[in-house]
């Protein structure tokens, strides 16, 4: 299990150079992408999701490039987007269970997997209100009751705790490191107490270059300097 | 200022959305079909059977009253505030915090609609005028034209324009019922106010103008009789009767300045309706916050659940079990006119068409594509397929539900394939049509409106349309012609949208 991207480039309209030319490896773990606003790491999630065609450059999966044939990496892929969203028609349970089919699981345990799930992160009281009336707060814990309920190889999560209180957070914490040896896990966040819960290592991103890349031990060092900020150790 | 500000920040936003340069071209292209000839064989405005004619004075009164007749029909829904929109974005929000009185953030709103459906009547009405130039040469009088064509359609595009943003802040986020109230609304008003008023007395709500120039015509050729707008067919030995069109007096002007007064108060009226502190999605979901989470609640989870590549099949068959579970009364709609279609098939085939013509604008709006947020479509562009698929997924789902019901048609009546099939095609040109500019251009109200219109010339005018994509008059060749065409357009148009996207 291993995922590679070699020579990654993004240019968008107007020049733009979102990514440029990147190259890293990824195995088995969580790796935590770190970086000020506009460095380039929801474009690299973006693009890992293929959601987003690179100019140039390939996201190696397995021996296949994903750059080119993208369903080779979404059949083992989860991407949970900034501010996740869903039909505000669908109720949670049924949003859930409509995200599982389309994965291939079977109906049954499609059902079974997303209440088990949503009673994990506290909705299971709210499983059947349409997702229109939801929260940000309580959008966010359906992110992680999504995350919860596949058996996928690569999850990319996009700022995941933003707007979770203490709690949820907890949860998530727990629910990634319980799930992080099995699977290839990439963390963007700018959240310091996150990453140095989750990630394995650190990989710091600067106007579309990485800047470095380092193991959990030098997170708060690289945290200060990608940030420019004085930390206490 | 901020009032100022506010329209011209809403109608620098509405004016960049693709949909609304399709509205312009659309609406004007119809325009031209508004002034017939003198060798068609149709008019758009008669007096018990007996069409009118007359110059460029006539030209402008004529079509200013069936363009904002037709017109103001479906921009009750494409000229709204977008108030309904930015509550479903979460960017009312902002604009709530904003240090702007009530009163200017719905006027400065309905400014902008107003200011929309000024362009649109005045593109309407250059394309029209060009064609008239062209047509008439040195006879043509552009002053007249337009002069007519402005005083009777710009008011009522204001009021269309005022009720639009009332019906967008009261229901807008019911959109079932928008639809609905609106069109039965916009019918009833139009009824109650215009041809039904005295034929020598200007109806102060007259909003479509129709009183001003039944009296206007009253006066002038002393003949009280009421006229009838729409596009009509001449009987056999009725002879035309010739008209120069508004002059206009003084009273008119007034009738129609009193239009644009009105919407200004409805403006006021709708400010005060406007609930500035309780946004929809805030309400609704403050209810009841979520359950506490305990740190030990992971244990309950067993191992997830593994699933299998999907094949295109095996996706449609899912998308499918999903929205007929979502949507039973439409499915049972459906299934009602799977079984109509099969005993009317040969008795009742035009009404058969006609409302089987009705089901995608209704299943369309189950899918909740059109204003569905960025990460959605990035959660589903991450699966099997991108977006491509995802998106060729559920029209092919669309396809299968308007268009089973039509197959009792051939059913029912097997010696007569080609309407069946000219009917089916006609239902993937809407389809098409549909799906590109509500799904993918986001400009769900206006795909409706046109279709919705659209469907009303070909199923109950008098008059052949141009292209009668559904087979209901006659399948031609240029049926066929004009639905495979419509297709293959729109999947071009579709797939170098998506690809844009990403």
């Amino acid at each position: 299990m291993e995922l590679q991207i070699r020579g990654l480039r993004k240019v968008f309209g107007g020049g733009k150079v979102a990514l440029d030319g990147i190259d890293l490896q990824f195995t088995a773990g969580v790796t935590g992408l770190v970086g000020p606003n506009g460095s380039g790491k929801t474009t690299l999630l973006r693009l890992l999701a293929t959601t987003l065609a690179p100019n140039a450059g390939q996201i190696v999966w397995n021996g296949i490039d994903a750059a080119k044939h993208p369903d080779a990496l979404r059949r083992d892929l989860l991407y949970v987007p900034q501010n996740f969203a869903g039909y505000p028609s669908f109720s949670a349970q049924e949003f859930l269970e409509y995200l599982a089919r389309l994965r291939g699981v079977a109906s049954a345990a499609a059902r079974k997997a997303a209440t088990d799930a949503l009673e994990v992160v506290g909705l299971g009281d709210d499983r059947k209100r349409r997702l229109g009336a939801f929260t940000p707060g309580m959008m966010q814990r359906l992110s992680i009751a999504y995350a919860l309920q596949t058996d996928a190889k690569v999850v990319l999560l996009d700022e995941p705790t933003a707007g979770l209180d203490p709690g949820a957070r907890r949860l998530f914490s727990n629910a990634i490191r319980k799930t992080a040896g099995e699977r290839i896990t990439i963390l963007c966040t700018h959240i310091l107490e996150d990453l140095e819960a989750l990630a394995d290592r650190i990989v710091a991103l600067r106007a579309g270059k990485v800047a470095e890349e380092v193991s959990r031990d030098e997170l708060r060092r690289v945290y200060a300097d990608v940030f420019e900020l004085e930390m206490a150790s | 200022m901020k009032l100022l500000s506010i329209a011209a920040g809403e109608l620098r936003q509405r004016l960049r959305e693709p949909g609304f340069l399709i509205l312009l071209v659309a609406l004007a292209t119809g325009t031209t079909y508004l002034v017939p000839a003198p060798t068609d064989s149709y008019s758009t405005l008669s007096l018990a059977g007996n069409s009118l004619y007359g110059g460029s004075a006539y030209a402008g009164t004529s079509a200013g009253l069936d363009f904002a007749v037709f017109a103001g029909w479906f921009c009750i829904f494409a000229l709204n505030g977008g108030f309904a929109r930015d509550d479903r974005t979460r960017l009312s929000e902002l604009f709530r915090a904003q240090p702007v009185a009530t009163i200017a953030l719905v006027a400065g709103r309905t400014l902008a609609s107003w200011a929309l459906g000024a362009i649109l009547v005045i593109g309407a009405m250059v394309l029209l005028g060009v064609t008239l130039a062209f047509r008439e040469g040195s006879h043509f009088e552009p002053f007249a034209y337009a002069r007519n064509f402005s005083l009777i359609a710009f008011p009522t595009m204001c009021f269309a324009a005022s009720i639009a943003v009332l019906l967008d802040i009261t229901i807008g986020r019911f959109r079932g019922l928008l639809v609905t109230a609106g069109l039965i609304g916009y019918i009833l008003l139009l009824s109650l106010t215009g041809p039904a008023s005295s034929t020598t007395t200007r109806s102060p709500l007259d909003f479509s103008g129709f009183s001003t120039v039944q009296a206007e015509f009253s006066h002038d050729t002393g003949n009280p009789a009421a006229l009838s707008a729409g596009l009509m067919v001449e009987p056999p030995g009725k002879k035309p009767i010739y008209w120069y069109g508004l002059k206009p007096e003084a009273a008119t002007v007034l009738q129609r300045a009193s239009i644009i007064g009105l919407s200004a108060i409805l403006v006021v009226l709708t400010s005060l309706l406007y609930r500035r502190r309780t946004s929809t999605i805030v309400r609704a979901a403050s209810v009841r916050g979520a359950r506490p989470i305990a740190a030990s609640s992971l244990d309950t989870i067993q191992t997830p659940p593994s699933g299998r590549a999907l094949g295109f099949v095996a996706r449609v068959a899912t998308e499918l079990v999903f929205r007929i579970r979502r949507n039973p009364i439409r499915a049972a709609a459906g299934l009602a006119l799977f079984v109509f279609a099969i005993l009317g098939a040969k008795l009742a085939h035009h009404w058969v068409v006609t409302v089987a013509m009705l089901l995608p604008l209704w299943w369309v709006r189950a899918f909740d594509e059109s204003l569905r947020p960025k990460s959605l479509d990035e959660t589903l562009g991450a699966f099997p397929g991108g977006r491509v698929g995802e998106n060729a997924t559920k029209i092919a789902v669309l396809v299968i539900l308007c268009v089973l019901p039509l197959l009792g048609l051939a059913i029912g009546n097997p010696s007569d394939p080609a309407t069946c099939v000219a009917a089916v095609l006609g239902i993937g040109a809407e389809l098409a049509w549909l799906t590109t500019v509500s799904w993918l251009l986001r400009a769900e109200l206006l795909a409706l409106g046109v279709a919705a219109l659209w469907w009303y010339v070909i199923g109950f005018n008098e008059v052949p349309p141009p292209v009668d994509y559904a087979g209901l008059w006659n399948v031609t060749n240029a049926t066929y012609v004009a639905d495979v065409a419509f297709v293959v357009v729109a999947f071009f148009t579709g797939r170098l949208l998506l690809l844009r996207r990403g």
